[in-house]
């Protein structure tokens, strides 16, 4: 159960590494963070910071004007949800139904190490048993 | 047999999610406007002038952004052109708003096919995107106090037209067409 239990903390403080270093630094960082988490409306699940299209290049400047004029991350992108809805976002808001594409990675993350572990002891303690059977 | 079930009660759920959210086209979407004001917007006419929405409050609006490169928007073109001739001497405006496309083959478009409601240039795509536009043709039925009543993404019908415009008629300004 220990073990487990630092496996868990283990795979949080990883992805806590993760997100800090994906951090943006300058605006520009910023304006790419944003576009990175806008789907481009017409394309099939790209980003409009990745996206070639016209529609996805402009949408590209509403980021770094608004980024320019001094909005936050959030508003930038409820600029957006509120004009195209919430797929627009490519990351689903931590809430209601939304929870569960957030809870279960993590769920099955730790639930799937845990399984691993538990399997792993089973065959060691099965293993350490045999040779005294057969003594 | 076991694992089989357990490995089809994973599988088949999330091949169903893909398929579903894979097909689903998001035009299809209601729009997050409706109900709620219009974005404002000012832009110029092929011909230099300004409009702008505050220029048709009170008014009922019918906002309709196409393209000369999109081909259901050259047959949807006679209808709000017949609508246009028909309606806007009742008070209802009609707007077309010119979707990544040219000031040239917009001309060259009115020289084939007649003109009719006033054309807005769209620098930017900015009012496109103000309006959550994700492709052509697609229009926003706007009532006399500035609210979105109603928009149709794809061609319009002449049934979708009268009947929304009607409502947006008696919503706010204008008479009843």
């Amino acid at each position: 159960m220990k073990r487990i239990l630092v496996f868990g903390v283990f795979v949080l403080l990883l992805a806590g590494l993760v997100a800090c270093a994906k951090s943006p630094a300058g605006p520009e960082d910023r304006v790419k963070h944003l576009g990175s988490q806008v789907r481009c409306p017409v394309c099939r699940g790209v980003p409009i910071s990745e996206s070639p299209s016209t529609l996805a290049a402009q949408m590209m400047d509403v980021v770094r004007e608004q980024v320019a004029a001094g909005k936050s991350d959030d508003e930038v992108l409820k600029y957006f949800e509120d004009r195209y809805g919430e797929w627009v976002l490519l990351q689903p808001k931590p809430e209601g139904m939304n929870l569960v594409i957030w809870v279960l990675p993590a769920f099955v993350l730790v639930g799937g190490g845990a399984g691993i572990l538990m399997q792993l002891r089973k065959r060691r303690g099965q293993s350490s048993a045999a040779p005294a059977k057969g003594n | 047999m076991k694992k089989i079930i357990i490995l089809l009660a994973i599988l088949v759920p999330s091949i169903a999610l893909l398929y579903f959210s894979l097909t689903r086209d998001p035009r299809e979407l209601p729009s997050m406007l409706v109900g709620k004001r219009a974005p404002a917007f000012a832009l110029e006419t092929l011909d230099g002038k300004k409009l702008s929405l505050e220029m048709a409050h009170g008014k009922p609006l019918v906002l309709n952004f196409w393209s000369t490169w999109c081909e259901p928007c050259e047959a949807e073109y006679a209808l709000i052109k017949r609508a246009y001739e028909a309606l806007s001497p009742n008070g209802v405006v009609f707007y077309s708003v010119l979707y990544e496309d040219t000031t040239e083959n917009a001309k060259a478009f009115i020289a084939r096919n007649g003109a009719a409601a006033p054309i807005l240039l769209d620098p930017g795509l900015k009012t496109s995107i103000d309006y959550g536009v994700s492709g052509v043709p697609e229009t926003f039925f706007i009532d006399g106090e500035g609210t979105i009543r109603y928009k149709q993404s794809g061609v319009l019908t002449p049934d979708i037209l009268t009947q929304n415009v009607r409502q947006i008629a008696v919503k706010g300004g204008g008479s009843q067409p």
